[in-house]
């Protein structure tokens, strides 16, 4: 059973906005520079849910994979300190620069390359473009069955069992192997990398390919493979002033709020 | 892209078009009077009435499968479907509701049409013959616009963001069946649990209270009840208590989790960060009460109260309970 | 209190004295890779953890979990086996309190003692982090560099160590007849550092072979090897011994320089041949220089004596009542005798020893100096063990290791 689980390195979701600088004229959010890169988390549950695999299978090899720089190695450093087996890293400056389209492929190329594959899974969206589009682009270019919104996944007989997140509830679905998974929040909390995992990460094996190594050709990947035009990149301005509601006593305040709302006509 | 129209994939609830389906039509209306060309629907589980309502509600067109077994979410054989209606009404752009069946579909669509994709969109406009798209991104602090490089577009858009249409029941239009191919089906669903759910649905509430992590515990929830029950409002959450366990996930608005787009919308002990606020960012009118007067959600509301939840809120029970008593009284 | 900079520390939120600190050298990643012990600052016999020194000859290794650790004992025994840490610990154990203490530490004295050259500085501490940054860069240090720097003092500190006698676990594989070493190999690897042993020659006039990358690994004499006090570690001060200590198991050699005190054991092989490991071949042993045919390897320490107090030789004192203090100890056993001089060791006064007498740890002594005449003051002291060595034992050698020389203390004193 071989698990390859897609990571993307992202600046710190929990970091306040105001560590974040949108440069308008160049299109491009600039972290502040002590700004902490992690691994995006919804992620970081989906490493959690093929180790839930693993804990229940035991013979599951987990290959965690990232596209970016040569600063995502820390990604799978903390992927291989949390219990993957091994990692790759897919960087090239001809990967830069381009959008869920253009990822999506070389992310297959390299899954393909593996060859073993049997379940690829992913966050459900990325936390800085909270775009949600690459688990399926995969899917779709390996034509592989996807499910997304995983709150809960496990093998049966020679497939994945699938509880999907939905509005008001969850589905159980079933497909054969290999499939994609997306996972959201819902999964739970992922594991935090024990003791022992970090000292083994270190001596973990880290492959890093190229578009060289994965046959793709200029055109195929990055800014040149792109579908999306970026127009313009904006804080969207707030709305206005907000009217404090103030009182001598907090039982005070709440009648005081009860007459705004009743002026405004919206009880 | 001009003239060639857009395509709206629609959802029914108990047999009829969804709320954000008629708010897509209202929006695809104005966006195929701008560009020209039709206005289709694809819906795969429309009967003959939903497809009178469509159309009633601005369609041109309506794809269906004729088969009631499509009125739920299946991903592989929806995908297969919505792909043929498109390559049938080969529009410039095909958009969906931004809701867990759309946000599956849309990817899987666009690859597979070769289409550019821009998920959870909150406005989209005609610009120099062409459609661009803008959408929240880095936890809703940001927004980006985006056009795309392909003849055909897949965007799912947000709720509460465009108005529907005045019913027109004049509307004429045409239905036109497509079959199901149900040897599509890679997945296969077992079953389907549902909550029961509360008597009011998050999205279609007229009053929402909301809950954050300055509840700080599960009890908070029965406070906001109470709130609720007077109001006739739905309960929810931000992200962080339904983490903890402290209600259900299906309670949760904000990025990932439901958009709602009430009148009035409570935010208590929620601080305000931008993927709460991609969620209920719309409501019309949105009540901060939280005990830290720098929070962020301050910014967004339009009354605000600080101080502490478990005293303000029954007492704003119960003068709401007099003031409504009283406008009874008078009006009798 | 408000915290705010303080000429102490605050420690457990009170403010307190400042603690003697380890002065590090670290890796790109700021991971400590050497540290040197501020040795004239400790109070008492046993140096804390934090502030023991460090030294690594090949690249300190990424840490390996205890539980994903074995020993490998082999080579000409009867039962070779392999033990895990829980294994391990329980074998009869012992502690052994012990000096550790590198090889070359004070050697800048031998110059000073042989040709007058200038006296290296007790307090003055070298730069770690530059020397962690050409290790790391791979780069050799320039002829002046090597030529005037030294380590003084700060490669020495004394620990309790909790482990296994290597005789235990010597006696469950079953010692086969004509075995004359132990070798003791760590899980480190390498190249040998080139600049460290030009340094510790002083010159850059002779050729290194280059062995490639190897483990680290010393073959220990079997009659050492037997010795009761000659453990393997897993603990250091009271704790479970550290990464930088040489986690999850420490060989222990007590009265032997700190060379043959192998961090990170992953090896223990019988052999009925002395082999030729790099770090008691080419590194590590005595000789007349690089060229000299002889070069054995180095073993048990001298005898070892240094003045604490007075420190600073620049700092005059006043006339009056004096504690001269310092620290002695030997490699072959305890130290049973200090005795000062204030006569360039004409004559000879003994010191006041500190109990405990231990074997392989050191003993603080004093001696209460009562001068009257302001003027310059040369303080000797020399030790003695329980064998009935005196200083100095060791001869000087090409490498300058083993210093054990009488360095006396210059002072001025003034009237008052």
């Amino acid at each position: 059973m071989h698990i390859v689980v897609c990571v993307k390195q992202v600046p710190n979701p929990e970091a306040a906005f105001s560590m974040f600088k949108v440069d308008e004229a160049a299109k491009k959010v600039v972290p502040a520079s002590g700004l902490q890169m992690v691994m995006s988390p919804f992620d970081e549950q989906a490493l959690e849910a093929a180790l839930r695999i693993r804990d229940a299978v035991a013979q599951a090899r987990i290959t965690v994979m990232t596209l970016g720089t040569e600063t995502a190695r820390a990604v799978l450093k903390q992927g291989l300190a949390m219990g993957a087996d091994d990692g790759v890293l897919l960087s090239d400056p001809a990967f830069q620069d381009g959008d869920a389209y253009s990822t999506a492929r070389v992310l297959s190329a390299a899954i393909g390359k593996l060859a073993d594959c049997d379940l690829v899974l992913t966050g459900r969206q990325a936390a800085d473009w909270d775009a949600g589009i690459v688990g399926c682009g995969i899917a779709e270019l390996m034509q592989m069955p996807v499910i997304t919104f995983a709150r809960d996944l496990r093998l049966e007989g020679s497939g994945v069992r699938v509880e999907r997140v939905v509005e008001n509830g969850f589905d159980v679905i079933e497909a054969a192997l290999p499939a994609v998974v997306t996972v959201s929040n819902e999964l739970g909390a992922a594991r935090a990398p024990s003791l022992r995992e970090t000292m083994r990460a270190a001596r973990k094996p880290v492959t890093a390919w190229s578009a060289a190594d994965l046959g793709l050709k200029e055109g195929d990947a990055g800014a040149r493979a792109a579908r999306r035009i970026l127009e313009r990149l904006f804080v969207p301005p707030k709305k206005g002033a907000c009217e404090l509601v103030d009182g001598a006593t907090p039982e005070e305040q709440g009648s005081n709020l009860a007459q705004r709302l009743q002026q405004a006509k919206l009880l | 892209m001009s003239a060639r129209g857009i395509t709206v994939v629609a959802e029914l609830s108990r047999g009829e078009p969804t709320a954000l389906s008629r708010e897509l039509l209202g929006l695809a209306r104005g966006l195929v009077d701008a560009l020209g060309g039709p206005l289709s629907v694809a819906c795969p589980a429309a009967d003959a009435r939903a497809a009178a309502e469509l159309i009633a509600y601005g369609a041109d067109r309506v794809y269906a499968s004729g088969e009631r077994s499509a009125q739920d979410y299946d991903s592989d054989v929806w995908t297969h479907w919505v792909a043929a209606a498109t390559r049938e009404a080969k529009p410039g752009a095909v958009l969906i509701g931004h809701t867990t069946s759309g946000a599956d579909l849309a990817p899987r669509l666009a690859f597979r049409l070769q289409a550019g994709i821009a998920t959870g969109c909150v406005a989209i406009s005609a610009e120099g013959g062409g459609l661009q798209y803008t959408r929240p991104c880095y936890g809703g602090n940001v927004r980006e616009t985006v056009s795309f490089n392909t003849p055909l577009a897949v965007a799912t858009v947000r709720g509460g963001c465009y108005d529907a249409l005045a019913r027109d029941s004049q509307r004429t239009g045409e239905t036109v069946t497509i079959g199901l191919d149900p040897a599509a089906r890679r997945a296969r669903v077992l079953e389907r649990q549902r909550e029961s759910g509360g008597d009011v649905r998050l999205e279609d509430a007229r009053v929402v209270i909301a809950g954050g992590r300055g509840l700080n515990g599960p009890d908070g929830f029965e406070v906001l009840a109470e709130l609720a029950r007077e109001l006739q409002g739905a309960v929810g959450a931000s992200r962080v208590p339904c983490d903890l366990g402290w209600c259900p996930h299906s309670m949760q608005i904000g990025l990932t989790g439901k958009t709602v787009t009430p009148e009035l919308y409570f935010a208590v002990g929620i601080s305000g960060a931008g993927h709460h606020m991609a969620g209920c960012g719309n409501a019309r009118n949105i009540v901060a009460i939280n005990t830290d007067a720098d929070a962020a959600i301050y910014k967004d509301a339009r009354w605000g109260v600080v101080g502490d939840y478990r005293k303000i809120i029954p007492s704003l029970v119960a003068a709401i309970r007099e003031l409504r008593s009283s406008d009874r009284a008078r009006d009798t | 209190m408000r915290k705010r900079e303080i000429e102490g520390d605050w420690i457990l939120g009170w403010p307190d004295r400042k603690r003697p600190e380890l002065i590090p050298g670290k890796d790109a990643e700021g991971r400590v890779i050497n540290g040197r012990a501020p040795v004239t600052e400790l109070a008492g016999l046993i140096t804390p953890i934090e502030a023991y020194y460090i030294v690594n000859q090949l690249e300190a290794p990424e840490p390996v979990h205890p539980d994903d650790w074995k020993l490998s004992v082999k080579g000409e025994v009867e039962r070779p086996f392999e033990l895990d840490f829980e294994g391990l610990m329980k074998l009869p154990g012992r502690s052994v309190r012990a000096v550790t203490e590198c090889a070359g530490n004070d050697a800048g004295f031998f110059d000073y003692l042989r040709e007058g050259a200038r006296k290296p500085s007790r307090i003055n501490q070298q730069d770690m982090q530059k020397r962690a940054e050409q290790r790391v860069k791979g780069e050799v240090p320039s002829s002046e560099e090597i030529s005037s720097e030294s380590t003084t003092t700060c490669a020495v500190s004394a620990g309790e160590f909790t482990g296994v006698p290597l005789a235990e676990v010597l006696e469950r594989a079953g010692i086969k007849p004509g075995a004359v070493c132990i070798r003791a190999q760590g899980f480190d690897t390498g190249h040998p550092d080139t600049a460290v042993i030009y340094r510790s020659v002083g010159t850059r006039d002779f050729e290194i072979p280059d062995p490639g990358v190897i483990h680290y690994e010393k073959a220990l004499p079997l009659e050492k090897a037997l010795d009761p006090d000659t453990i393997l570690a897993w603990a250091q001060n009271g704790e479970y011994l550290w990464h930088v200590h040489g986690s999850p198991v420490r060989l222990i050699v007590p009265g032997w320089s700190g060379n043959w005190w192998v961090k990170w054991v992953e090896e223990i092989e019988v052999m009925k041949a002395m082999p030729k490991p790099f770090y008691q071949t080419e590194y590590f042993v005595y000789g007349e220089s690089a060229r000299d045919p002889n070069k054995p390897p180095l073993m048990a320490m001298g005898v070892r004596n240094i003045i604490t107090e007075p420190l600073d030789e620049d700092s005059p004192l006043l006339r009056g009542s004096h504690m001269i203090r310092g620290r002695a100890w030997s490699g072959m056993g305890a130290i049973t005798r200090v005795e000062v001089s204030f006569d360039d060791g004409r004559t000879w006064r003994d010191a006041h020893l500190e109990e405990p007498r231990e074997r392989w740890l050191w003993r603080r002594w004093s001696y209460l100096w009562e001068v009257d005449k302001p003027g310059q003051y040369r303080i000797m002291a020399r030790a003695t063990d329980e064998t009935g060595r005196v200083q100095p034992q060791t001869p000087w050698n090409f490498q300058r290791k083993h210093f054990d020389g009488i360095v006396p203390t210059d002072i001025t004193i003034v009237e008052g």
